[in-house]
């Protein structure tokens, strides 16, 4: 009698299992699912693209500052949304971008409408549309600011093209805009050691499109920048306030954006590659690599940085322009100061709060070790000549031509630099050469 | 007997509907790849119109234009016909199942499967008319889903899923079969998660990326460590042997390829410089070595995913028949070829 028992009571205690392993299995699914749905929903893209204001440089030249905590910004957020506004009527968005009179001679609109909007192709025949978001956007983001959702991880971080400067261009002048094949060519051969990739598997037309769809981001980022200045300015009432198209404070404000955009237009306009004399006739002999060590150790003062070894071990002190930008209104000048932690609870706050804002974590400037043989801005004897003459623009380093280089001595520079990779770094002795003779 | 026999009524195995599920198996491993390829390509919208291509009837889209076109069109064309071939294969399967006097369990397993095949093409479809990157998203979860219960049905339908192996007294199954629902578990987790830095949304802030690839990073080390803790205790266990050591291989070699995947995505973040090797190296974009190393990661992803699922099933069907021991020689692992 007692088997029909026992079996009772497992069948009991299995079946009470049975509904408490259901409820917990439940339990655990709703838990699943609504993990899913968080996971989903923050990466859920159904609004349609829109720009957003540059935060980091409002609040660079409105927010506070260390001498100046507690003034509040001056431009309110009738006078921020106007800027949006105005931006947008200039420049449309991303999906339906529009261009502005003045730059109407150096962007084609057809080109950068292909560039622009959600990634898809039209006919089977016809060109691919959306090149940017398809291959550009995760590193520099929607705005051309360099902060997609991966540029956190690159190092260097992405370029943020809103300040319309760039590094490597052949242009001379520290403002000067790249012209547009140095900007095809960065895209073509990509930048070594760097998560800027080469892009030849794209043909003329979409690499055109992609040039034109940056130049058009540099331009709308730098447009912006005046528009802030100018509120800033502006002290005959609401900037470019829309309920008052007809007032004469309204067309004063447009005449003088326009007359800022006709400005910028020009700089991208005028861009033009530099003259690069040839070189002396010992160019790259014994001793032109030799006037090159002195010069690369005293009058062109490169060992600064990169170093009496061409490491790019000196100095890692510095901050790029980009950095720059908002790190000169916190009063943290250099890096060492943050990473020393000698920065002032003020610094440190405000500093957060360029990152509330959208600035990436700050980095030092890492000058290139030279002995690599690895060039980023190209690795053509005629690059190299334009980088130590002209410099990496907008970096801190001056121009060597300001430094008094003469055209012959910067070609010694280059045939050093590019003799590096195959020197030694400690030349032996003749003591040691003796001893290393022997038998 | 079981409740959960895969014989019909009269005690009698038929064989197509293994043989379907085998080749509904083998047909959406490729379909995984190409889908795979697809956002690789970024190539989900080559083609606008759903469930037509360019008007065309899906079928009829002329084959030249197909093959001849630009890669992105022949790629998501392609992934369209794979998905009707693995239609049509549910449907044979689903149909063998019910004609065959299959047992109940098993016809509805068979309806579920035409559920899901037919809410994964409409979940596709749904991707390209509202072009939307959260449907894609969910559309890659889906399918590794459904993949991974093709080879289910492989198990339940094999003739091999009566026989019965002898189990050491000494292995506690219940226990095994828990670890193996939880490695199967962080196994789905890491796809969604991987699935989500593949789809990732423009407007993501770079802080909110980090997150999700650390979180990444960790699943992966955590998956790495179930599935070796799986081998061990596998180990004593014949029929599941080889597979829960084929998940540990895979699992290695998803390490191998997800690291390969972020150096010919992104380069290495700090190290480049230091050296030689990684300082030169130019990324090449859209190159094939970058497309075939990111869809291998999406791919074993998905086979990682499968083969936790038949360690489970197979497990769990062991513990069943515990206490009704017929031995035989067969392995589980003969149930897959």
């Amino acid at each position: 009698m007692r088997r029909p028992v026992n079996r009772m009571n497992s069948a009991c205690r299995h079946r009470s299992w049975n509904r408490s392993s259901l409820s917990a299995a439940r339990s655990r699914c709703c838990a699943l699912g609504a993990a899913w749905a968080v996971l989903v929903l923050s990466g859920c893209g159904a609004s349609p693209a829109q720009f957003s204001l540059n935060l980091v440089h409002l609040h660079a030249k409105d927010g506070g500052s260390v001498d100046n905590a507690t003034t509040d910004p001056e431009l309110d957020p009738a006078e921020r949304k106007n800027i949006a506004n105005a931006i947008d009527a200039l420049f449309g968005t991303p999906d339906a971008p529009r261009l502005p009179q003045a730059a109407e001679g150096f962007l084609e609109l057809s080109k950068i409408q292909r560039a622009a909007g959600p990634t898809g192709r039209d006919h089977p025949q016809g060109g691919e549309r959306g090149l940017y978001r398809k291959h550009c956007v995760h590193c520099h983001g929607i705005n051309g600011d360099g902060a997609g959702p991966t540029a956190a991880f690159l190092n260097p971080y992405p370029r943020d093209y809103r300040m319309g400067l760039f590094k490597f261009k052949s242009t001379a002048g520290p403002k000067d805009k790249p012209t547009h094949d140095d900007l095809k060519r960065i895209l073509f051969n990509g930048i070594p050691g760097t998560a800027m990739p080469s892009f030849k598997v794209l043909d003329d037309g979409e690499l055109e499109a992609l040039v034109h769809y940056v130049k058009y981001l540099a331009m709308r980022g730098q447009t912006e920048r005046e528009l802030v200045a100018s509120a800033l300015l502006a002290d005959n009432g609401l900037f470019l306030d829309p309920q008052k198209p007809d007032s004469q404070a309204f067309r004063d404000n447009m005449s003088e954006l326009l007359e800022k955009l006709g400005g910028i237009a020009k700089t991208w306009t005028d861009a033009q590659s530099s003259e690069v004399p040839s070189p002396p006739a010992d160019w790259e002999g014994t001793v032109s690599i030799e006037r090159g060590r002195k010069l690369f150790m005293t009058k062109g003062l490169c060992h600064q940085c990169h170093g009496v070894s061409a490491l790019g071990d000196a100095n890692r002190d510095l901050f790029d322009s980009w950095t720059e930008d908002f790190m000169l209104t916190t009063g943290i000048k250099n890096y060492l100061k943050i990473r020393n932690g000698n920065a002032t609870a003020a610094e440190v706050n405000l500093l957060d709060e360029f990152y509330a804002r959208g600035a990436l974590p700050v980095r030092p400037l890492t000058p290139r070790n030279l002995r690599r043989g690895v060039y980023r801005g190209g690795r053509r004897p005629v690059d190299l000549f334009r980088r130590v003459r002209n410099g990496i623009h907008p970096m801190p380093n001056a121009q060597n031509n300001e430094k008094g280089l003469l055209n012959d001595e910067v070609w010694h520079v280059v045939a050093y630099v590019r003799s590096l990779p195959f020197e030694s770094i400690t030349e032996p002795t003749e003591e040691i050469r003796f001893q290393r003779d022997l038998p | 007997m079981s409740s959960f026999e895969s014989y019909n009524s009269n005690g009698e195995h038929r064989r197509w509907p293994h043989r379907l599920a085998v080749a509904l198996t083998c047909a959406t491993f490729p379909l995984i790849w190409v889908g795979g390829l697809v956002t690789t390509s970024d190539a989900g919208m080559a083609v606008p119109d759903w469930p037509t291509t360019y008007g065309y009837n899906l079928i009829l889209y002329p084959w030249q234009t197909w093959i001849a076109g630009p890669w992105d069109v022949f790629i998501e064309h392609g992934h369209r016909l794979l998905g009707v071939l693995v239609g049509c294969l549910t449907i044979a399967l689903w149909l063998a199942i019910l004609r065959g006097g299959s047992p109940r369990w098993l016809r509805g397993c068979a309806t579920l499967a035409l559920v899901g095949v037919v809410a994964q093409g409409v979940l596709g479809g749904m991707r390209v008319l509202l072009d939307q990157r959260t449907l894609a998203f969910l559309h890659g979860c889906v399918g590794p889903a459904f993949f991974a219960y093709c080879a289910a049905l492989c198990v339940f339908t094999s003739p091999r899923w009566r026989a019965t192996s002898p189990v050491a007294a000494a292995i506690d199954l219940k226990k095994l079969h828990r670890l193996a629902v939880l490695t199967t578990g962080i196994a789905y987790l890491q796809l969604v998660i991987g699935g989500q830095l593949r789809h990732v949304h423009f407007g993501t802030s770079p802080r909110v990326f980090q997150i999700a690839v650390l979180f990444h990073l960790i699943g992966a080390a955590v998956l790495f460590g179930y599935c070796l803790w799986l081998s061990r205790v596998a180990w004593r266990l014949q029929p599941v042997r080889r597979p829960a050591i084929a998940l540990s291989l895979l699992v290695v070699l998803q390490i191998a390829l997800g690291s390969g995947t972020w150096f010919l995505k992104y380069a290495l973040p700090t190290l480049s410089d230091n050296w030689a090797l990684t300082a030169a190296h130019t990324l090449q974009s859209g190159s094939l070595s970058q497309a075939v190393t990111v869809t291998s990661h999406v791919a074993t992803g998905s086979l990682i995913l499968a083969t936790a699922v038949l360690v489970m099933v197979r497990v769990w069907r062991l513990s069943r028949q515990r206490g009704a021991v017929t031995p035989s020689s067969t392995s589980f692992v003969e149930a897959l070829v």
